[in-house]
């Protein structure tokens, strides 16, 4: 497609094309507004996804962010070293093109852990602005949009809803009815994962093929939700909006107003191009939105962009993902279906009686690729007396090879604390291939949430030998951070202006025509998968959006 | 990120600078298709560091079933990646390999691929654990890791990388290959109703 003529002022620009991007395309589009999205990434779809495969996906990261760079480090004191760490997809659609589409709505206490848990030294924690209840209908909206399968009540300890799930669960497989068993044995309460899988023909698309290759992985056939197989073609089929892939953002300019003016970016050629708006909406996800704000400095804003408050960047969240595996005597199935079928949310609420605050969902993770399972045989060795100390290599390696179709696994999903020193910044060392300073990760972990690690790692393997698994291991939790692509936080929502980024419209305090739609926003990042609070938020931010259409003078 | 001096790093900024980082370093399509493609002859290594390394990759995942690195061509994944994707590491690689060839050369007159197997194992596992002479104890514990590293990836890839020969990999580990090539697997099959058959439709 071709560029936008630099003199044309448009109603709304989108930067990024992900869950956040991707409904604010559809429902402004629909809603009779121009918009034009840029979109760093590449258009693929199934045909290229059918050429995906482990190395390419996931150990290299070359098929959906191949020239993505950044740099981490652990402490302030320490220089970072560039690579690629976080597990993005900058394509058509974002990242919710790779997700795993497990899809909780967040529990009402998830919105007010200040309140619940109290203050905790070293973690800033904070009460949302918006409650569960004011986003619930939007929550009932995207699981539609998305096409939920699920039990709708089948989690005793789940977020209270008013709506079935548009589709039914899907089945359990060998290793899912393991973890069933163990769980109603300790008197847990099992129930499906609710995930935006197709569980039969649904919106137009197909039914899983139960190819297993799902989180990290475009689906091949679209029964995975996302804006790329739903959002964007409603939104293109408007004749309102306009998707330039591979157009990478770097600048937003402000005039002497105090509004966003324009959005300076690369196109395909590299070239340069400005695109004028009269809202702009970045929808980057946590690392890219808030390193554009970064990257966005003027004599009014010289730290950058919207951050008055010194808040843009700061309290990067990314789950903390304790995983366990476990051995079975018959075939678990690991290897097929959608990504893990069943969950136990017992251990959820916080609970004073623990050394930690809050909790987690536990889930089944299957193992469908065999070099992330090879990988993982000190900790199977480590597992069992006979082996510890062994050698991770030679014989016992090769047999614990031959175990692969008896694995399967489970994986916690950690509500880990906000810091505000974990963050990202502009790297003054390192620039990627168009010169530009990379996004620089400052991140570690809290005491909390290596302790809250530690216990649901051990919760897992309970239920796993008291479902009758040979062994049962751990993997190391502590080693990942934002591999787990669950990245939220940068710019916060709040009230007050001087310790949040975002209002709770997630339009910026700063600036009143710029607006931060994606995971960004999260002030805490609740013990679930991130991405339907995302959808749902953005379809809440829609609405208003589209109320407020006259006052905000988009047209 | 290829100007970063070895001795600043720790043993695991090496590793993963190595196996994961370099890795990641270079273009956007997988180059190591082409140069697998164009067959299994050394690209990058000599005849010698090319049995080394093979020799190497055999003692970390020996073969069992009449399924291993060597029938995985393990080494040859290694050669290929070292031409593209971990360029970067080729003369780290170089130099461990000149480490070990003096160490055995010097202890028992001959090259590391020649030894048996005993002397290769007690050979690892000092590298592993950092003490062959003349090399810091951080540095060689890390390539023995990178390696290791490297020769899991040419043994559970998919084949076109230039390992898993054969699919001698998933052979070993059962794993079917990419079932979203074969048409998908019904809910039955996921269930365990009714089994999920192996055919590797490629090879035999």
């Amino acid at each position: 497609m071709s560029a936008v003529k630099s003199s044309k002022v448009i109603d709304v620009c989108i930067i990024g094309s992900g869950a956040g991007g991707g409904v604010m395309a559809q429902q402004l589009a629909e809603a009779g507004i121009e918009v034009v999205v840029l979109e760093r990434g590449s258009e693929r779809g199934p045909a290229d996804f059918l050429k995906q495969d482990e190395l390419s996906n996931m150990i290299r990261q070359t098929f959906f962010a191949p020239d993505y760079l950044e740099s981490r480090r652990s402490a302030v004191n320490e220089k970072a070293v560039p690579g690629k760490y976080s597990l993005l997809a900058q394509t058509v659609g974002g990242s919710t093109v790779h997700w795993g589409s497990w899809s909780w709505r967040f529990r009402p206490d998830e919105f007010r852990v200040l309140s619940q848990d109290g203050a905790l030294a070293g973690a800033s924690l904070a009460d949302w602005p918006i409650s569960y209840e004011e986003l619930e209908p939007y929550y009932a909206k995207a699981e539609q949009a998305l096409g939920i399968s699920g039990a709708a009540g089948s989690n005793p300890f789940g977020a209270p809803r008013q709506s079935a799930y548009p589709n039914p669960p899907h089945v359990y497989r060998p290793a899912s009815r393991l973890i069933e068993s163990g769980a109603k044995k300790m008197d847990l309460h099992p129930f499906p994962i609710p995930m935006a899988i197709n569980s039969r023909v649904f919106g137009g698309r197909a039914k899983c093929m139960n190819g297993g290759l799902c989180a990290g992985f475009g689906c091949p056939v679209h029964a995975k939700a996302s804006p790329l197989s739903i959002h964007l073609p409603a939104a293109v089929a408007t004749g309102r909006c306009r998707v330039l892939p591979n157009s990478r953002a770097i600048e937003i300019t402000v005039d002497q107003n105090n509004r966003a003016r324009s959005v300076r970016y690369l196109d395909a050629q590299g070239k340069e191009q400005e695109l004028r708006a009269r809202q702009i909406i970045v929808a980057c996800s946590s690392i890219a939105s808030s390193h554009l704000l970064l990257l966005s400095k003027s004599a009014r804003y010289p730290t950058g962009l919207a951050n008055s408050s010194d808040q843009v960047g700061r309290n990067l969240m990314c789950h903390i993902l304790s995983q366990t595996n476990f051995e079975m005597a018959e075939p678990s199935n690991s290897i097929a279906g959608p990504p893990g079928n069943i969950a136990i949310d017992d251990f959820h609420a916080s609970d004073h009686a623990r050394e930690f605050i809050r909790g987690a969902v536990i889930g089944e993770a299957i193992e469908p690729m065999p070099i992330n399972a090879a990988l993982k045989v000190g900790n199977y060795l480590g597992a069992d007396p006979a082996t510890k100390g062994k050698r991770a290599w030679g014989k016992p390696l090769r047999e614990y090879l031959s175990k692969f179709p008896f694995l399967g696994g489970m994986i916690s999903i950690g509500e880990d604390l906000p810091q505000a020193n974990n963050r990202i910044d502009l790297d003054p060392e390192h620039r990627d291939a168009a010169g530009i300073a990379v996004p620089r990760i400052t991140h570690k972990r809290h005491p909390n949430d290596i302790a809250l690690g530690r216990y649901f790692e051990q919760r897992q393997i309970d239920i796993a030998l008291a479902g009758g698994a040979k062994k049962a291991w751990a993997t190391d939790f502590s080693q990942y951070s934002t591999e787990s692509g669950h990245l939220m936080g940068t710019c916060r929502m709040g009230n007050d202006p001087k310790t949040s980024v975002l209002n709770r419209w997630c339009r910026t305090h700063d600036v009143e025509n710029l607006w931060v739609i994606d995971g960004s926003f999260f002030p805490t990042s609740g013990g679930y998968n991130p991405t339907l609070t995302i959808f749902a938020n953005a379809y809440r931010v829609a609405d208003y959006f589209i109320r407020e259409v006259k006052r905000l003078e988009v047209r | 990120m290829s100007h970063i001096p070895i001795q600043e790093m720790t043993r695991r900024d090496f590793a993963r600078f190595c196996g994961g980082a370099f890795a990641t370093a270079l273009a956007a399509r997988p180059l190591t298709l082409l140069a697998a493609e164009q067959g299994s002859a050394p690209s990058t290594l000599t005849t010698v560091q090319w049995q080394t390394v093979a020799a190497i990759c055999n003692q970390i995942l020996p073969t069992l079933d009449g399924l291993g690195a060597n029938e995985a061509n393990c080494v040859n994944f290694i050669d290929k990646a070292l031409a593209h994707e971990e360029k970067k590491s080729l003369a780290v690689y170089r130099h461990g390999l000149s480490v070990i060839d003096a160490f055995t050369n010097a202890r028992w007159q001959q090259s590391f691929h020649a030894l048996g197997d005993e002397r290769q194992i007690e050979t690892l596992e000092k590298l592993e654990d950092g003490l062959l002479p003349n090399w810091s104890s951080a540095e060689q514990s890390a390539w023995f890791a990178t390696l290791r590293y490297h020769t899991l990836l040419g043994f559970a890839a998919a084949p076109h990388f230039g390992g898993n020969q054969n699919l001698a990999g998933w052979r070993a580990m059962n794993f079917p290959g990419h079932i979203h090539e074969m048409g998908g697997l019904s809910d039955a099959q996921v269930e365990g109703v009714e089994p999920i058959t192996i055919h590797f439709p490629h090879h035999g």
